[in-house]
């Protein structure tokens, strides 16, 4: 009997952290739009304001992403270039830009096809584009975090309970 | 150093070709769908395959480290300047910029100008000035003459010699300032203001930085000319270049008003080869 209590409590404490796991997803997306559309804004000022080149504006942006794609932009033929290369680990399986959705994915590579490309005020009007989409995006996204949060942690549980009432 | 930043870019029979030239390589003109040119002095010769339109995208993409929008007013003008202090003359289409002006639009052809420090190709100069008290100094010749690398070298010599010495450096080529730190050796003893306009930065290093001597390249408009006479006025002496055919230009234009201001005491003129100091003259206000 001890066992299968002890069986019971481990299997509502594994669905719980399944659910938590599962809400978490919703949070890195919103916490990774975050941090870009901060590395955005630092970006606008290294290029429309200090004129950096684009690989050292890309790493001063400090956003993970952002910073991911100057390390590629060497022996790119362009910005576009390096945000594919970029985004082909990125956005496999377990990497950083997982968690973001194919909407967010295309604001990105709307920005890198005219990253670099064209003058200071048509920069300036692409990333300001990029970075309001991404907002919204990110807005959206802390919304659904916090109500998925509760819900997918609290269903884990009841999944978990129901799974522990059976086996007891 | 060309060959550094140019190195993965180019066909490796391009590269080899390029390093055969060695210290006489001066330019190297690149055009899509032909080959690429070096220009050695007055010899010239095609290497390579031609150059597929996006080899050469490529190419202008490193050279400008991906950067349209940090050289948009250099290329209005036909030019940029890689990192490395070569100028990269362009040409192609232009367009009406909306806010007047022009905008490059597209690029069809590019000549890199080849940056090198000549370490004593200036000495017989900087030996005149000192004679002559450090007075102002017009450097004349015809373009792709090497007024840049005698004007480089005449800093570094005389910052060595104990002057101090202001640089001038609107379109990065004299020192190639990295952050604003030259990259190409100038002097211990120099200040360069570098990407700024060349009356704004003269002004500005009088001001600040109290040079003994202001070096600067290719002057050409009424703004530089009042700002060079503002400058001689205040005892600052100066080491400039111009285009120029010869002496007979010095009775011209601005550069005649400058010689008959006193703006100016000896006259360099380079000709026959680059870097070749065919006479120096000393010049009265008169002149």
């Amino acid at each position: 009997m001890t066992l299968r209590l002890a069986l019971a409590a481990v299997i509502v404490a594994a669905c719980g952290l399944c659910g938590a796991a599962l809400a978490r997803a919703e949070e890195r997306r919103w916490r990774m739009l975050q941090d870009t559309v901060s590395g955005l804004k630092r970006l606008r000022v290294q290029i429309v304001h200090l004129r950096e080149p684009l690989a050292r504006a890309l790493k001063q942006s400090g956003a993970q992403l952002l910073a991911a794609t100057a390390e590629h932009l060497d022996g790119a033929p362009c910005a576009a270039e390096a945000w594919r290369q970029t985004w082909s680990v990125a956005g496999s399986r377990g990497g950083a830009g997982d968690c973001l959705s194919a909407q967010d994915v295309q604001a990105l590579e709307r920005l890198f096809d005219r990253l670099g490309e064209s003058g200071c005020a048509d920069q300036d009007a692409a990333i300001r584009a990029c970075a309001a989409e991404l907002e919204e995006a990110a807005e959206n996204a802390r919304q659904r975090a916090m109500a998925t949060n509760r819900l997918y942690t609290s269903l884990g549980l009841l999944l978990g309970l129901a799974l522990a009432v059976l086996v007891v | 150093m060309v060959m550094r930043e140019l190195s993965g870019m180019l066909p490796a029979v391009v590269t080899d070709a390029i390093a055969q030239e060695g210290e006489a390589l001066t330019e190297i003109r690149l055009r899509p769908g032909c080959r690429v040119r070096l220009v050695s002095g007055r010899k010239d010769r095609f290497c390579g395959a031609p150059l597929a339109a996006e080899d050469f995208r490529r190419l202008l993409g490193a050279m400008m480290e991906h950067s349209y929008y940090a050289r948009e007013e250099e290329l209005a003008q036909g030019y940029f300047t890689m990192r490395n202090g070569c100028r990269v003359g362009v040409c192609g289409a232009y367009a009406p910029s909306p806010g007047g002006g022009l905008v490059m639009r597209a690029i069809g052809s590019a000549c890199i100008r080849v940056a090198r420090e000549v370490r004593g190709c200036a000495t017989p100069l900087v030996e005149r000035m000192l004679a002559l008290g450090a007075k102002g100094t017009i450097l004349l010749s015809r373009p792709g003459m090497g007024k840049t690398t005698l004007l480089r070298d005449a800093a570094r010599l005389l910052s060595a010699s104990g002057l101090t010495v202001g640089i001038a450096d609107e379109r990065h080529e004299l020192a190639a300032c990295r952050d604003g730190v030259p990259t190409l050796d100038v002097g211990e003893r120099s200040d360069v203001a570098d990407g700024c306009p060349k009356h704004l930065a003269m002004e500005r290093l009088v001001r600040s930085m109290a040079p003994d001597v202001i070096v600067t390249d290719e002057i050409g408009n009424a703004r530089d000319a009042e700002v060079l006479r503002e400058t001689a006025r205040q005892g600052v002496a100066l080491l400039a270049s111009a285009h120029a055919a010869g002496f007979d230009d010095l009775r011209r234009g601005m550069l005649g008003a400058l010689t008959d201001g006193g703006v100016f005491s000896l006259a360099v003129l380079l000709e026959g080869a680059p870097g070749r100091i065919a006479e120096m003259r000393a010049l009265s206000a008169a002149a």
